[in-house]
């Protein structure tokens, strides 16, 4: 029992090693400490025991100390160890051995009296092991089973007198099987042999997938044990079991609990007398099945429901399928398993009205009690299928008010929609409207209206605003008037009216034609008007001689013939005419 | 050079109007079609698309009758001329709800040599303006907007009516005007000269038999014709490809 430790070069102390334990009699179930004391250094590393026979060792820590002694300076490290005896009796911690800097220094063998609490009085100790105080077993209803088969795997794990805490669900090496998940484990007191046993069961289903001899486990327990701490017990009124338990200062150890393995043989189903439908469900399994509604208009919904329960392997059990699902559109059935039922929902949409039922569905599973094949049916279930309904109606599908019913994904068919029954009005091929003629005649007429609309606004537009084209284009109204009544004047031989009138008429033309002030007009302003016209001299002689003419015969009332009159008429109309096409 | 032709294209039109033969009396009509719908329930299809095509020969038409048409078409399997058909009457009724299903329904039958580039918000807009009226329709909406925007025009002189009206009014009216001449303009250049595939064919490089092929086209197709010569009319596909086919594979809308 040696131990090379690789210590920092050591101050040339003395260097010395002790071990001790804080007590040396306990019960089993109980540790003791152990601590290792190193004087004269603290450059020493943690390091594990080496493995002693009768004990589970536990690092605890280290602590480092230095104390002064008649002025000797003395330091120390030790390390604690929690030595948990696995048996009762007269045990020895060995002597121990730690190398530093290539010195080995060795402690001295303790011994310790561990006694078993459970055995009354101080009479002579049996020599119990901790084994014997806790410990698991692992246990399955039968070695020889088939494949297939459920069966009930359990593990109980028994403690005495040990106190065990953060118990982990039973592990164990399950190749070959299919399992299921822990059973709530159950606890219990039982009395074996005069011992009084805290036992915990633990229990699942099991399946074995594959035939022949197979193992399982072992199962490992792991929990933590409590340990008792026997050094402080009665120290203090603090720390009395009260407290202890209260406050749980009870040391924790975790533990690892192995069972043994179990053998099992796994046989293969028999052959013989396995029906069709066989899907390979093996234990005690009873099946159902029923279809709602069980009549329905084509394209309308059935729902088939399906149930399989019982002590089996559900998971490998398949359910039976539809015969004449040709007859069917079929959407994807929904599968669940709960605890030990196992469901399907699947939704069938008829085809046709020619579909009158749904076959019988055939179920079967290898019964272990029995040993033999056991078969059902289900169904045939029959169904009415109408015609899909012309005028939309509401239909009520199901009607049982499940809440489990399945809405399947609409499927829209694809196909073109049907034919105009009204033919509406034919009109010749490729007559439109805008190759009518009548379109565009109309068209023209409108344009024109708006055009003509817009002339006539010009025109009143400008009569308002402008006075000048006012008078001008009043010019020859007025003239016309005017002559008509000269004329008049010249009939009746009435001169000097006639040539009253002619000057003022010629007058206020002339004015309003050529944009003179009225009381200005005389033929100096006349020429000046018309001069970039490229007047006929002849006329603006005329106008001359007009205005001449009148002036004299108004003042000198003389005798006209009327030859005259009718001469002065004609110029003045003729002087006018021109003026009408020249000016403008 | 494109408006051009879309001009051009609206003076053929006008031109092309008046060709003044006997044409089937409306009664005559009315129970042909009501004799084609006879045999269509039926399931007689060769037989209702007979019946309507007598009335088409009688220089009669309308969207109903290509709309009756193309179904028959499309359930004697004939997907080229439905298709065909459908866009006829896509040119009297654009809105029919039935006609835009059909038409869809059948186009996704067309084979496809390509993935259609998916089309953005601009054109998705401007084809669905284009699309929802008739030529008539978007021919009478400019007329109509002109002769509009000349009476408003005149009746702000009149009323005398403030700047700011006279602005919105007339820029209202002018962006209208140019939002349906131009939609006309694109129509009538979308809808002159296209022709429907009705028989799966090549399209060669050269009007030949012998020629190489360049693409294949197939039945409901649509491409656009650019020229005719010898029995053989050179189109366009949608994407821009040219090729000769025979004149008989095909049929302009």
């Amino acid at each position: 029992m040696c131990m090379l430790l690789t210590a920092a070069p050591a101050q040339a102390q003395d260097i010395s090693i002790e071990a001790t334990v804080n007590v040396n009699r306990i019960p089993l179930g109980s540790a003791v400490n152990l601590t290792i004391t190193i004087k004269g250094t603290q450059n020493v590393s943690a390091f594990d025991l080496p493995p002693i026979p009768d004990f589970d060792t536990k690092f605890i820590g280290p602590s480092r100390n230095i104390s002064v002694v008649n002025n000797q300076y003395t330091t120390s490290i030790s390390f604690t160890y929690s030595m948990l005896p696995l048996k009762a009796g007269k045990l020895q911690i060995p002597m121990l051995q730690v190398t530093i800097d290539g010195n080995t220094y060795s402690t001295d063998a303790i011994m310790l009296d561990v006694y078993d609490p459970a055995v009354e009085g101080d009479g002579p100790q049996a020599e119990t092991e901790l084994r014997e105080k806790i410990f698991v077993q692992l246990q399955v209803p039968s070695e020889e089973v088939y494949i297939n088969e459920p069966m009930q795997v359990k593990v109980f794990l028994y403690t005495s007198g040990v106190a065990i805490r953060d118990i982990q669900y039973p592990k164990m090496d399950m190749t070959g099987f299919i399992d299921e998940a822990y059973e709530q484990p159950r606890q219990y007191q039982q009395v074996i042999e005069g011992k009084r046993f805290e036992i915990v069961e633990f229990e699942k289903s099991v399946y074995p997938t594959r035939t022949g001899e197979l193992s399982i486990g072992p199962a490992q327990v792991d929990c933590n044990i409590v340990m008792r701490n026997n050094r402080r017990r009665g120290s203090s009124l603090m720390e009395d079991d009260f407290f202890s338990a209260f406050f749980d200062r009870g040391e924790k150890r975790p533990a690892k609990l192995l069972s043994d393995p179990v053998k099992l043989t796994v046989k293969p189903l028999p052959k013989e007398g396995q029906p069709a439908s066989f899907t390979g469900g093996v234990g005690n399994l009873d099946f159902s099945a029923d279809i709602s509604p069980a009549e329905v208009n084509v394209g309308d919904p059935i729902t088939l429901r399906m149930k399989i329960q019982g002590k089996g392997n559900l998971n490998a059990v398949a359910f039976p399928e539809l015969k004449n699902s040709d007859q069917f559109k079929l959407y994807d059935p929904i599968i669940k398993e709960e605890g030990r039922v196992k469901t399907l929902e699947q939704v069938l949409i008829p085809k046709s009205t020619d579909v009158t039922e749904i076959p019988a569905f055939d179920f079967s599973y290898f019964n272990i009690s029995l040993n033999k094949y056991v078969e059902s049916r289900e169904g045939p279930f029959p169904i009415k299928v109408s015609p899909a309904e012309q005028d939309g109606g509401l239909t009520m599908v199901g009607g049982l008010g499940q809440s489990s019913i399945i809405v399947p994904p609409e499927q829209l068919g694809e196909d073109i929609v049907f034919i105009k029954d009204s033919p509406g009005k034919f009109h010749r091929l490729g007559q439109r409207m805008y190759n009518s003629v009548s379109f565009y005649v109309v068209l023209i007429l409108v344009m024109a209206a708006l055009i003509g609309g817009y002339i006539w606004y010009r025109l009143t537009h400008r009569l308002e605003t402008d006075s000048a084209f006012a008078r001008k284009l009043k010019a020859s109204k007025l003239a016309k008037r005017g002559l008509k009544h000269t004329q008049q004047l010249m009939e009746q031989g009435k001169e000097q009216e006639f040539y009253d009138e002619t000057f003022k008429l010629l007058k206020r033309y002339l004015s309003d034609k050529l944009v003179i002030p009225a009381g200005t007009v005389n033929i100096h302003q006349v020429r000046e008007k018309v001069k970039d016209l490229s007047f006929d001299e002849m006329i603006l002689s005329a106008v001359k001689t007009t205005f001449d003419e009148c002036e004299s015969i108004r003042y000198a009332s003389a005798r006209i013939s009327n030859g005259q009159m009718q001469a002065t008429q004609s110029r003045v109309q003729k002087v006018i005419e021109y003026f009408e096409r020249k000016v403008r | 050079m494109k408006w051009t032709r879309g001009m051009i294209g609206v003076v053929l039109l006008l031109m092309s109007a008046f060709s003044a033969e006997a044409a089937m009396p409306q009664q005559e009509a009315v129970s042909q079609f009501v004799l084609g719908n006879q045999a269509y329930k039926e399931g007689a299809y060769e037989k209702a698309i007979e019946e309507y095509r007598a009335i088409l020969e009688g220089d009669r038409e309308n969207g109903h009758l290509y709309y009756n048409l193309a179904n028959a078409y499309f359930k004697n399997r004939q997907l080229g001329y439905s298709i065909l058909n459908y866009e006829r009457a896509r040119r009297l009724m654009p809105r029919d709800s039935d006609l835009k299903f059909n038409l869809a329904y059948a186009e996704s039958l067309v084979r496809k040599t390509a993935q259609p580039e998916p089309a953005g918000f601009v054109s998705e807009m401007i084809s669905g303006h284009v699309n929802f009226y008739t030529l008539d329709e978007m021919f009478l909406m400019t007329t109509v907007l002109v002769v509009l925007l000349g009476a408003v025009f005149l009746m702000s002189r009149f009323l005398k009516w403030p700047r700011v009206m006279k602005t919105v009014s007339r820029s209202v009216l002018i962006i209208l005007i140019l939002v349906y001449s131009i939609g006309l303009i694109l129509k009538v250049r979308v809808t002159a000269d296209q022709a429907v595939i009705v028989s799966n064919t090549p399209a060669n490089f050269e009007p030949l038999e012998t020629a190489t092929m360049r693409f294949e086209l197939f039945e409901g197709m649509k491409v656009k014709v650019l020229r005719y010569k010898d029995g053989w009319v050179k189109v366009e596909r949608d994407d821009g490809l040219l090729g000769w086919v025979t004149q008989t594979s095909l049929e302009e809308i």
